[in-house]
């Protein structure tokens, strides 16, 4: 029994593919949702096999949804984006199904995936950590909070740790650690506000009150929260470059 | 005076050359560098403040008919004041030369001949360029308006046929035609009318349509968005204007589709948009509201719109206070002003 859920904010697109998949008896349509939050929630809840997932969605998109999932399952993307903009995921042998959905694309797209991943591992997960090609920086990192998602806006952000697999946000209220490397957040956020100052520290540039040297720890950047961070030789370059000393 | 440009190098080697010309004259009019020089000098100086002052009072009290006749009339009186400064003058300062006197006396009704026709000559060219650079930028003025609309709609019609309206549509009629197939082939029938009516408006592209035309446009949109996102879009109208209201094309669908954007992806659940319309002499106002996340990204394909509506508006009225926008807790608010008594 293949466990499926449909997530989508149309409720016609959501019925389109229900009906589609009602002849594959193996596979089993447990939870429909409009958007990454009860998409989260029920991935959670089911651990499904596969899901079928719009790309837009209000709020938070597929890909800042997926990030949060520890294990995420097999996807298969349904979305009116053109052939263009997702030859970004050709390399990664990602599915997908362009809209308007029809049958026999469908039957295709089904026995294929029946084929090469069913009962095998998901896919990797860096394959579509590309999102930002298709919607540009962002100004705002989602991340996961006690099994809930949550929006943290850029400008609340002091500073980034890497920490092996996952990254520390540190904000006034705390820290959140989000699964993802720093270089992926590199990618993410915008150049002109956030620099990579040092191999393991992200640094919003709004928040350095001044950079010195200090005497055993080398070069290091004093931010507004009262907090050190090291800076590298290459980060200061960086710095310099951005801010035009 | 710039010097690197080059029309003014010529005015200036022509001036020169006039100068030169003119003192030739007198030099063999009184064979005396002296006279030459004051007559030259006082004459001139003269005529150069006279001049200037013509073109400044061309410049700053235009007459918009017969520039040509009002340059003329300025220049003669220009020629004529310094004619009689510079005798008046002149005969003051060499007044213990006769000879001069006679000599001065001689030529002047040849002096005021040559003055006031240069007066007059020179007064209505620099009229006529200064009317011609005016023309240039209303001719650019219009091209950019032109430009800009064209872009807008074809920008406007890219979105239209571009994949999110037109392939999710296409999906949705592909479910209802399993399911509810008379509603399917309503559905085809709105998106239609939908292309043909924006379409359309692309040729009355300079023009205004009356409101209710908007309106059922607007409709027609909405009713394909309504289909497609089921109970979560909710339109609620408040209408209060007269008849005869009049409007360009393509504004309202744009700033609505930017509005159902931004709330249908800005938030989860129900959607309510409030569309007010009302006439406030002398303007026509129409405001949008929508659900707003100051945390959300803003949705694919909503950078050009309100930016370039407001530049369209601006070309079109000349006004940049039309477009407005404003945050209300969680609500966005856009404000369109459309001017009823312009032509």
């Amino acid at each position: 029994m293949i466990k499926a859920i449909l997530i989508d904010d149309e409720p016609l697109a959501r019925q389109l593919i229900r009906m589609f998949l009602q002849e594959w008896e193996q596979i089993k349509v447990v939870a429909e949702c409009q958007d990454g939050y009860e998409g989260f929630r029920a991935i959670q809840e089911h651990q499904p096999d596969l899901l079928f997932l719009d790309i837009q969605m209000p709020r938070i998109n597929a890909f800042e949804m997926l990030e949060l999932l520890d294990h995420p399952p097999s996807v298969i993307f349904t979305t009116a984006f053109d052939e263009y903009a997702l030859q970004a995921f050709d390399n990664h042998a990602i599915d997908y199904l362009l809209k308007p959905l029809t049958r026999e694309r469908f039957q295709t797209a089904i026995k294929k995936w029946m084929q090469h991943h069913a009962g095998k591992s998901r896919l990797p997960i860096e394959a579509w950590m590309d999102k930002n090609r298709i919607e540009g920086y962002q100004h705002r990192v989602v991340v996961k909070e006690q099994g809930q998602i949550r929006i943290v806006p850029a400008a609340d952000i002091s500073y980034i740790e890497a920490c092996d697999d996952y990254v520390r946000i540190y904000t006034a209220g705390g820290y959140f650690l989000k699964k993802t490397t720093l270089s992926r957040m590199e990618q993410s956020l915008d150049p002109r506000l956030f620099v990579r100052a040092h191999r393991s520290f992200m640094i919003p540039v709004k928040e350095i009150l001044k950079i010195e040297t200090d005497e055993k720890e080398g070069l290091m950047a004093l931010l507004r929260c009262k907090t050190k961070v090291p800076v590298s030789k290459s980060g200061l370059q960086k710095l310099k470059t951005l801010l035009g000393w | 005076m710039k010097f690197t440009n080059r029309k003014n190098w010529v005015c200036f080697v022509l001036f020169l050359s006039v100068v030169t010309v003119l003192t030739m004259l007198l030099y063999f009019l009184y064979h005396n560098w002296i006279w030459v020089a004051t007559d030259g000098l006082a004459t001139g100086v003269l005529w150069i403040l006279s001049l200037w002052t013509g073109l400044l009072a061309i410049r700053h009290y235009p007459a918009r008919a017969g520039l040509g006749v009002y340059a003329l009339v300025t220049g003669i009186m220009a020629g004529l004041t310094t004619w009689y400064g510079s005798s008046a003058f002149l005969t003051w300062w060499l007044e213990e030369e006769p000879l001069f006197k006679n000599i001065y006396g001689e030529t002047l009704i040849c002096r005021l001949i040559i003055q006031l026709t240069l007066s007059a000559w020179v007064l209505t060219l620099l009229a006529a360029y200064s009317r011609i650079r005016e023309l240039k930028e209303q001719l650019q003025h219009q091209r950019d308006a032109a430009t800009l609309h064209r872009d807008a709609e074809l920008f406007n019609l890219r979105q239209q046929l571009q994949p999110h309206f037109l392939y999710n549509s296409l999906n949705s009629i592909n479910a209802l035609l399993l399911t509810d197939p008379p509603k399917a082939q309503e559905m085809t029938a709105r998106v239609s009318d939908f292309l043909r009516m924006t379409v359309r408006r692309e040729t009355q592209v300079n023009g205004t349509l009356p409101l209710e035309d908007e309106l059922r446009y607007i409709e027609t949109y909405l009713s394909i968005e309504s289909i497609r996102f089921g109970d979560r879009l909710h339109i609620r109208y408040e209408k209060d204007y007269p008849e005869g209201m009049l409007i360009p094309p393509l504004i309202l669908q744009p700033i609505l589709e930017n509005s159902i954007k931004f709330g249908l992806y800005g938030v989860t659940g129900r959607v309510e948009i409030i569309v007010q319309i009302r006439y406030r002499d002398p303007f026509l106002e129409i405001r949008m509201e929508n659900p707003y996340d100051p945390l959300q990204q803003a949705p694919a394909g909503t950078g050009f719109g309100l930016k370039g509506i407001s530049r369209r508006l601006f070309l079109l009225y000349a006004r940049t206070d039309l477009l407005t926008t404003a945050i209300d807790g969680n609500r966005f608010i856009t404000l369109v002003k459309i001017p009823q008594d312009h032509d």
